[in-house]
């Protein structure tokens, strides 16, 4: 294991060469090793019998601290049930709650963050529960088939003062509403099978025996849920907020359902507005479908942008109408030129047709030039794809033989191959071969060691042998062995690579 | 051909054929000495460990059960004892004597590939020393996954057998103490661009 000139520089491979070289055992006479092992046979024979714990604890598995990288991992696992459990609780709010499991809840109390604050919800909805059931007829429970979700969330909002601004505020809320309450409806049929004392029960039994006044008490009530679920944290915020909290939460969405209606239509206008200009803006343009197809970026960044029309300009130099080819071989300077504003570029590019596809580094503004469209088949976005990134589609008339360094750049066409063989490749090459290695030193009471030279072409060039093999004069058969390995090219002068050969 | 496999002999040891003992402990003594020598870095408590190692093995010889491969028995054993050796030392080894014998058996492979180069063989002398001050300081963890792995070349499945870990951790094991030797080195002004 000597450190080659070409990997010296090579730390890793050093490291690699050293650590093999270090397997040495450490130098001792033959007749000393025969004379340790009688001693240790008579030494095995003549000792006392270890008590079994002891033996035990030598074949147990070595009791090695974990790394503090490798702890981390390994705390993975134990993660794991937390996280599950989170999952499954998490599940469980989401779900309809119809396969909700007995011990949702004490799952749910076990877990931190998120359950501890659902715990500490409970004493809010049952007084919450309480106080609806005892105010029973004044107030209104009822909860709509559609709006399941509205009992939990809804209730502290019945409490409050009915809204009388509820019309405008329920036009403004589908959108939302499906997203606020369906966990809180999960929550609540989750909780009613899981016995719960969270108060959602006795809702649910209100809800039964509610009568029809009630119900429409809470169609009154039920776009205040929506809001409520709509300032966030939906059921999280509702639930642990207490009486006074609740009122003042609706207090608030009154005063905020006038300002919600009245920007949900400012907002409507100003889109449709938005859209009008775009569509008027689009139009004259329209020509050509490609004049379309290039415009989509600049009106999507910039709607009212004049650049719009020039972009459109740009195909006009050539003869016939745009086509997709010549959209693929811009794309590294189409997106630039829109969104840099610089369509001057972009104009200049369509007037160099007829020249000789260029690489795609042609393209760079130093050439002044965007590239020009290659004249592949008009209309085939596959091969323009292929052309754009410097594919074997480049094979054009002229541009054959350049269009493939373009993709490596300096590299000159090396761009596949690397700087040396992977370690998997090495292995593998090794791997091959190392049955006739070990068949030589079959027997060998020792290891032996071989350094394997790859050239670049991957071929062996040179193998080292040391150790048990170049005592006894296997080294022939196991270097004769090891040069059959052979690995994919790469780019360095050669590439040494030590492996040890057990019997 | 002749040779009887390693599980032959045990079951022929367990016997009380001493003589097919005898071949096991000669067919392995060595690399458990190799073992227990990297682990603890001491010869003489290197050579007890080995012969510990095996007389453990001898008595524990009904123990085996076969599922795994003698020497991956014996290297787990060997590789507690080595540990149980340095932890009731009192004081920590730090320091790598010149004439490590770590030390010399490298320069000795050194030699034996590329020739005498008095000035390449002292320059290596010092990065093998400084490797071998890199090795002593990494953990017990990763200096005896890394001496199974990249000193004795066992393969990570044979390792994780020893070690019982999964592969996956001998790989990241061997992966961190590389690092940290790599490290160590260029410390020492060895690293890559300065030779």
């Amino acid at each position: 294991m000597s450190l080659s000139p070409e990997n010296k520089n090579d730390p890793s491979t050093k490291v690699d060469t050293l650590l093999a070289s270090l397997g040495a055992v450490p130098a001792r006479e033959d007749h000393a090793w025969e004379a340790s092992a009688e001693a240790i046979v008579k030494a095995a024979q003549s000792a006392p019998r270890a008590s079994e714990e002891t033996l035990a604890a030598l074949f147990a598995a070595p009791t090695l601290s974990p790394e503090p990288g490798e702890a981390t991992r390994t705390n993975e696992a134990p993660t794991r049930p937390t996280a599950s459990a989170g999952e499954k609780s998490m599940s469980q709010d989401s779900n309809s709650g119809s396969s909700a499991k007995p011990e949702s809840a004490p799952m749910s109390g076990l877990t931190s963050g998120p359950m501890s604050a659902a715990t500490s919800k409970r004493p809010s909805l049952k007084e919450l529960a309480a106080r609806a059931s005892q105010a029973g007829a004044a107030t209104k429970q009822s909860v709509p088939p559609g709006a399941l979700s509205a009992p939990v969330v809804g209730k502290p909002l019945s409490e409050a003062p009915p809204a009388p601004a509820e019309k405008p505020a329920r036009t403004s809320t589908p959108s939302v509403a499906p997203t606020a309450p369906s966990p809180v409806a999960a929550k609540g049929s989750d909780s009613g099978k899981s016995k719960e004392d969270s108060g959602i029960v006795d809702l649910n039994a209100i809800n039964k025996a509610a009568t029809a006044k009630q119900i429409a008490d809470a169609e009154k009530a039920k776009p205040a849920t929506h809001d409520l679920g709509d300032e966030g944290e939906g059921e999280k915020n509702a639930v642990a907020a207490s009486d006074n909290k609740v009122k003042s939460l609706a207090e608030a969405r009154e005063k905020k359902k006038g300002g919600g209606a009245t920007w949900g239509i400012v907002v409507a206008v100003v889109g449709i507005a938005a859209a009008a200009a775009i569509m008027l803006k689009g139009k004259p343009p329209a020509p050509s479908p490609t004049a379309n197809v290039g415009q989509d970026k600049p009106a999507v960044e910039a709607p009212a942008q004049p650049e719009a029309p020039k972009l459109a300009e740009a195909p006009k130099p050539t003869s016939t109408a745009l086509s997709l080819d010549s959209l693929p071989s811009e794309p590294a300077d189409a997106p630039k030129s829109a969104v840099g504003g610089d369509p001057g570029k972009l104009a200049a590019a369509p007037q160099a047709t007829g020249t000789t596809p260029e690489p795609a580094p042609a393209a760079t503004p130093a050439n002044g030039a965007a590239p020009v469209p290659t004249p592949g088949k008009v209309g085939d976005l596959n091969s323009a794809m292929a052309q754009a990134v410097g594919g074997a589609g480049d094979k054009g008339s002229d541009g054959t033989e350049e269009a493939v360094p373009a993709a490596g750049g300096k590299s000159g066409g090396n761009q596949n191959i690397p700087e040396q063989p992977s370690q998997g490749s090495v292995a593998s090459a090794i791997g091959a071969v190392m049955g006739g290695a070990k068949a030589c030193v079959a027997g060998a009471d020792d290891v032996s060691r071989a350094q394997v030279t790859f050239s670049s072409s991957g071929a062996v060039s040179n193998v080292s042998v040391t150790g048990w093999a170049a005592a006894h004069g296997k080294s022939g058969c196991v270097q004769a062995a090891l040069k059959g390995a052979k690995t994919g090219p790469f780019s360095k002068p050669s590439f040494t690579v030590g492996t040890t050969i057990r019997p | 051909m002749g040779k009887p496999t390693d599980r032959e002999l045990v079951e022929q040891a367990r016997t009380g054929n001493a003589q097919a003992f005898g071949t096991i402990v000669e067919r392995y003594q060595k690399r458990i000495f190799r073992l227990a020598y990297h682990i603890v870095r001491s010869g003489a408590e290197a050579e007890d460990v080995t012969q510990e190692t095996f007389v453990r093995a001898y008595q524990a010889l009904d123990r085996f059960d076969g599922r795994s491969e003698p020497f991956t028995w014996l290297y787990r054993i060997a590789v507690n004892l080595s540990l149980n050796t340095i932890r009731s030392r009192k004081t920590r080894r730090d320091a790598v004597p010149a004439d490590d014998p770590r030390v010399e058996g490298l320069l000795l492979e050194q030699r034996s590939s590329q020739g005498a180069d008095p000035a390449r063989i002292a320059q290596e002398r010092q990065i093998a020393k400084a490797l071998c001050e890199g090795i002593d300081a990494l953990s017990d963890t990763l200096r005896t996954t890394l001496v199974l792995v990249c000193i004795d070349g066992m393969g990570h499945e044979e390792a994780a057998k020893v070690l019982d870990c999964p592969e996956g951790t001998v790989a990241w094991r061997v992966h961190e103490a590389r690092r940290k030797l790599r490290e160590h080195l260029d410390k020492q002004g060895f690293g890559g661009d300065t030779q």
